[in-house]
């Protein structure tokens, strides 16, 4: 019997999920390190949301589309790597694909097929796209999921750097994951990659770039 | 709304260039059979709340254009009687194939009320390339500024290069966007790789942007980012020392008087 999408929805979103998230902190630790007050994470959480959150849930749900036509992917991956010029943040975005795809090899092996065209390591939001066209998870689910996912491994990172209140961190995922709620049925009916938001964070970025060449460093991005 | 256009074409023995005024005024500084450097200055008060500029740059194939702000840009309050009209900036640039087009822009700064949308859309040709300074001010001294919405699109022939939308508001500053930083002077370049600069992004495609987030203009590196750049992108065509010089009597063509202007 197949899991229901929904089990599956839960699994992809859950920190257990051997995938190699737990090495990232979605731009909490660059912030941190280039010195923005802890104080400032939730409203740095919810301008992520916005920006990067939104670039990445509007690919994964192009690339769900063309999993589900069966259509190359490479123009997706073009458009999304346009819209997130740091290299720092692509590679971080690489290795959480790779993780994911080399999960999927075993749970869902057609989604392989689905990236073939693709670079050897696909960024996260493809891959993820790929799994919910196979696992039939619907697009508005898969746009939260997407932003969920970031959020939540970039509260778990920050209990590590800045111990605290884990509750408060909770309360963080889930006001950045709601104030995107007003988007999430426009992105998630999206059909070309034109359309895919191209939000941009300059500082973000620019932190994320400095902190690839740090050694004294927890997470990978 | 009159078009603001600067369109080169090789040419012997010297390049074609039209310059048409609309809300800027372009003036011929100097050409060769194909390069040209034009400077841009504003026709009238810009820009106010409810202007519609639009620009429109066409560099043929093998030319290089290089343009020049000779002042920066205030973008003021919108007016009360219509404080919700944004000023509305669009530029379409086309580089032709192995053209290239040199930018060195000026600040924009968004005074506090003002409500800018800035559009900027540049397609490049196979070979041809860009290097552009683009510098933004939230608010005048004292201020914390207006919003500006700011969408770039950079395409290559065979697709996007570079995609960014801006969305700042200097009442409401974000950490990530631009946190506190009052100034972000950036330098973009694509169509070819350039050396990479300290704190510059490589882009996915050939192509890099460097960016200074600060509170003071003069504090930014960019400077020596543009000269570098734009040197690397400028080198293999001939240089502009041997331009042809154009009387200034011939330039002077203020908005509304004589809106086209063609050089032969």
């Amino acid at each position: 019997m197949q899991p229901s999408p929904h089990t599956i929805s839960l699994l992809l979103a859950d920190a257990r999920l051997p995938s190699g998230g737990h090495a990232q902190s979605s731009g909490v630790e660059p912030a941190l390190l280039a010195g923005m007050p802890v104080a400032d994470v939730p409203a740095f959480l919810r301008a992520r949301a916005r920006t990067t959150g939104m670039v990445d849930a509007g690919t994964a749900v192009l690339a769900r589309h063309a999993a589900l036509d069966c259509i190359t992917m490479a123009p997706i991956e073009r458009a999304w790597a346009a819209r997130t010029p740091s290299r720092a943040i692509r590679e971080a975005s690489k290795d959480l694909g790779r993780g994911l795809l080399r999960l999927s090899g075993r749970i869902w092996p057609e989604v392989r097929s689905s990236l073939d065209d693709l670079h050897e390591s696909p960024p996260r939001p493809l891959v993820l796209g790929a799994i919910a066209a196979h696992a039939g998870i619907d697009a508005e689910s898969l746009v939260r999921l997407t932003v969920y996912d970031d959020m939540a491994c970039a509260v778990a990172a920050l209990l590590k750097l800045e111990p605290g209140d884990p509750a408060h961190g909770v309360a963080m995922v889930l006001e950045a994951c709601s104030s995107i709620e007003p988007q999430v049925a426009a992105v998630s009916s999206i059909t070309s990659a034109h359309q895919i938001p191209a939000a941009s964070a300059p500082q973000s970025e620019a932190w994320s770039e400095a902190h690839a060449l740090t050694t004294r460093r927890l997470f990978r991005a | 709304m009159t078009t603001t256009r600067i369109a080169v074409r090789a040419g012997l023995p010297r390049a074609h260039v039209d310059l048409v005024v609309g809300a800027l005024a372009p003036r011929l500084v100097g050409r060769t059979s194909c390069t040209a450097h034009v400077a841009l200055t504003a026709a009238g008060m810009l820009l106010l709340g409810g202007d519609l500029v639009h620009i429109e740059v066409d560099v043929g194939p093998d030319c290089t254009l290089e343009l020049e702000d000779v002042g920066g840009m205030v973008a003021y309050c919108a007016p009360r009687s219509a404080p919700r009209s944004p000023s509305q900036w669009t530029l379409d640039v086309r580089v032709g194939s192995g053209g290239t087009l040199l930018w060195r822009a000026l600040p924009l700064v968004v005074a506090e009320g003002a409500r800018v949308e800035r559009r900027t859309q540049i397609d490049l040709d196979k070979g041809g390339c860009a290097v552009i300074r683009e510098t933004i001010v939230l608010g005048r001294q004292g201020e914390s500024g207006g919003r500006l919405k700011s969408h770039l699109s950079i395409t290559d022939s065979d697709g996007p290069v570079l995609n960014e939308d801006l969305d700042v508001d200097g009442s409401f500053p974000e950490p990530g966007i631009l946190g506190s930083a009052r100034v972000l002077d950036a330098v973009i370049a694509v169509g070819f790789r350039p050396d990479p600069e300290p704190g510059a992004m490589l882009l996915d495609q050939a192509g890099a942007v460097a960016r200074h987030l600060g509170d003071l203009m003069h504090e930014s590196p960019m400077d020596d980012v543009w000269a570098t750049w734009s040197e690397m992108a400028r080198s293999g065509v001939p240089p502009m020392t041997s331009a042809v010089p154009v009387t200034a009597g011939g330039l002077s063509s203020p908005r509304g008087v004589d809106p086209v202007r063609s050089v032969e």
